[in-house]
């Protein structure tokens, strides 16, 4: 996975702000995720984009941080949602 | 057993629990009305009970007052039913496109889309089933699919093609015993001895359509479902709070988007205007609704309906006090219920129908092919007889 990979969100996938937190429900396999306060940042950003570029160039211009973290942190995040089936990523040729 | 209050305390509670509800609650009133609340588990129950949790725990997140023991125990009641409600609502986009995508309109009531519609949020209404419309002729299409996913229903599906059921019934429940999901299947929203003629467009091109989580959803034009949740409220004698505040907010919300003139026309038509401004009146009485001067000289002048009104407040208040909902089953909600009909001749329709229309369950006795369905008028007999008769004995 880089940060030029193509993602969608599958249609399973429900979003919702609880009291302070995020909730993230795959209807899919019944399984709930809390998002913590980044998590949720780059959510509403990949809900807003389609390749991890987007992200990555949406989070880089709001905060101050260091490019390199920030696209592994991207990129670890993006590969812990696909591995629970929140995120689909589109296979390169 | 729950310990006894005094009548303060008991008098605080109701009076909490209905500030809660407003569409802007008073931190300063909620404050000083929380000192005077000795039992937080009885207004929890209550605001249970009347389907208001949610807003009871949004109104105490600006209560400073509260034990943070209290609000730790409320904030995880709070999540179990934003979980639930999440559940619930993915699964009904989930039903929606698989009916649209076998060419079959599809247009949701209540539940999830009443929450995002007055609320703007799902999770902030309780529901415990969904409910949805569909053409009468796509109804065992609609039954066949969900069955191809796991539903299974009380009744077999093929109930559908009985064209007696058809005329007498209206819906058709289906569950997922896995997913804990029950859908209710509507091929029309009221009885024929409910109501002595619907004139409402369940299926009209100007039907509204609200978006949840990024999937647009059908729903009643505003004015119909009005309408709707006017009729359902006092059918069922506003015994939840949470249907008076459905009332509020949409009125609230999309008054000028409602062509009142229009909807009292349908009132009178129907023959429904004691439920209509009956509705209306506990509304305004309680959440102080905007209504049109005209409306509210309407409700100002009808005895009957303020009456009602009366009764009906008094009715939330004990329930809300005892911490209990009286079922609709009992003798007493039942002549409750008829003396909202709005005249004499409503009660004694309302009787006589009772006893000699054929019901859903006459029906479901036995599947009879078409041209046999007098007879489930003898069969209507033997199971009143079989009820009656031979419980008496």
């Amino acid at each position: 996975m880089t940060l030029d990979s193509r993602y969608t969100i599958p249609s399973t996938v429900l979003l919702q702000s609880v009291d302070d937190e995020v909730l993230l429900f795959n209807s899919a396999n019944g399984l709930f995720f809390t998002l913590n306060e980044m998590g949720a940042v780059f959510w509403q950003s990949m809900s807003e984009s389609n390749t991890l570029q987007d992200i990555f160039n949406s989070i880089a211009q709001e905060y101050e941080v260091e490019a390199d973290l920030l696209a592994q942190d991207i990129i670890t995040f993006s590969q812990t949602l696909a591995e629970q089936g929140l995120l689909n990523f589109e296979t390169q040729d | 057993m729950k310990p006894k209050t005094n009548q303060p305390a008991q008098a605080a509670l109701y009076d909490f629990l209905i500030e809660c509800c407003q569409q802007t609650p008073n931190p300063m009133k909620l404050e000083q009305v929380s000192s005077e609340i000795s039992d937080w588990d009885i207004l929890v129950d209550s605001a249970y009970l009347h389907g208001v949790f949610p807003l009871l725990f949004k109104a105490l997140k600006s209560v400073e007052t509260i034990d943070e023991r209290v609000m730790v125990r409320l904030k995880n009641i709070n999540l179990q039913i934003a979980r639930r409600n999440m559940m619930m609502t993915a699964e009904l986009l989930s039903v929606i496109r698989l009916l649209n995508d076998n060419g079959i309109r599809t247009i949701a009531i209540k539940g999830p889309v009443l929450s995002q519609i007055i609320h703007g949020d799902i999770t902030q209404r309780q529901f415990s089933d969904l409910d949805l419309l569909v053409e009468q002729c796509d109804m065992y299409k609609s039954l066949e699919l969900l069955e191809g996913i796991g539903y299974l229903s009380e009744h077999p599906i093929r109930f559908l093609k009985n064209q007696t059921l058809l005329k007498v019934g209206k819906d058709f429940p289906t569950t997922h015993a896995e997913k804990n999901v029950l859908i209710e299947f509507h091929w029309r929203l009221f009885l024929d001895r409910h109501i002595k003629k619907s004139n409402i467009n369940l299926f009209s091109d100007s039907n509204y359509h609200c978006v949840i989580n990024n999937t647009t959803v059908e729903t009643l034009e505003l004015g119909a479902l009005l309408l709707y949740l006017l009729l359902h409220g006092s059918k069922h004698y506003w015994e939840r709070l949470e249907w008076i505040v459905d009332i509020d907010r949409l009125i609230r919300i999309h008054h000028d988007e409602i062509d009142w003139d229009v909807l009292v026309t349908m009132a009178q038509d129907m023959e429904i205007e004691f439920m209509f401004y009956l509705g209306l009146a506990v509304s305004h009485e309680l959440f102080h609704t905007p209504l049109s001067m005209t409306i509210i000289a309407h409700i100002d002048l009808d005895h009957a309906v303020l009456k009602a009104k009366e009764a009906i407040l008094l009715e939330i208040k004990s329930d809300t006090i005892k911490n209990e909902q009286t079922g609709l089953v009992s003798l007493e909600n039942l002549n409750k219920i008829l003396l909202m009909k709005d005249n004499t001749n409503g009660w004694m329709r309302h009787y006589l129908l009772t006893l000699l229309q054929i019901k859903e369950l006459d029906v479901y006795m036995v599947n009879l092919p078409n041209f046999l369905s007098p007879l489930y008028y003898p069969i209507r007999l033997y199971r009143l007889f079989k009820l009656n008769v031979l419980r008496l004995k």
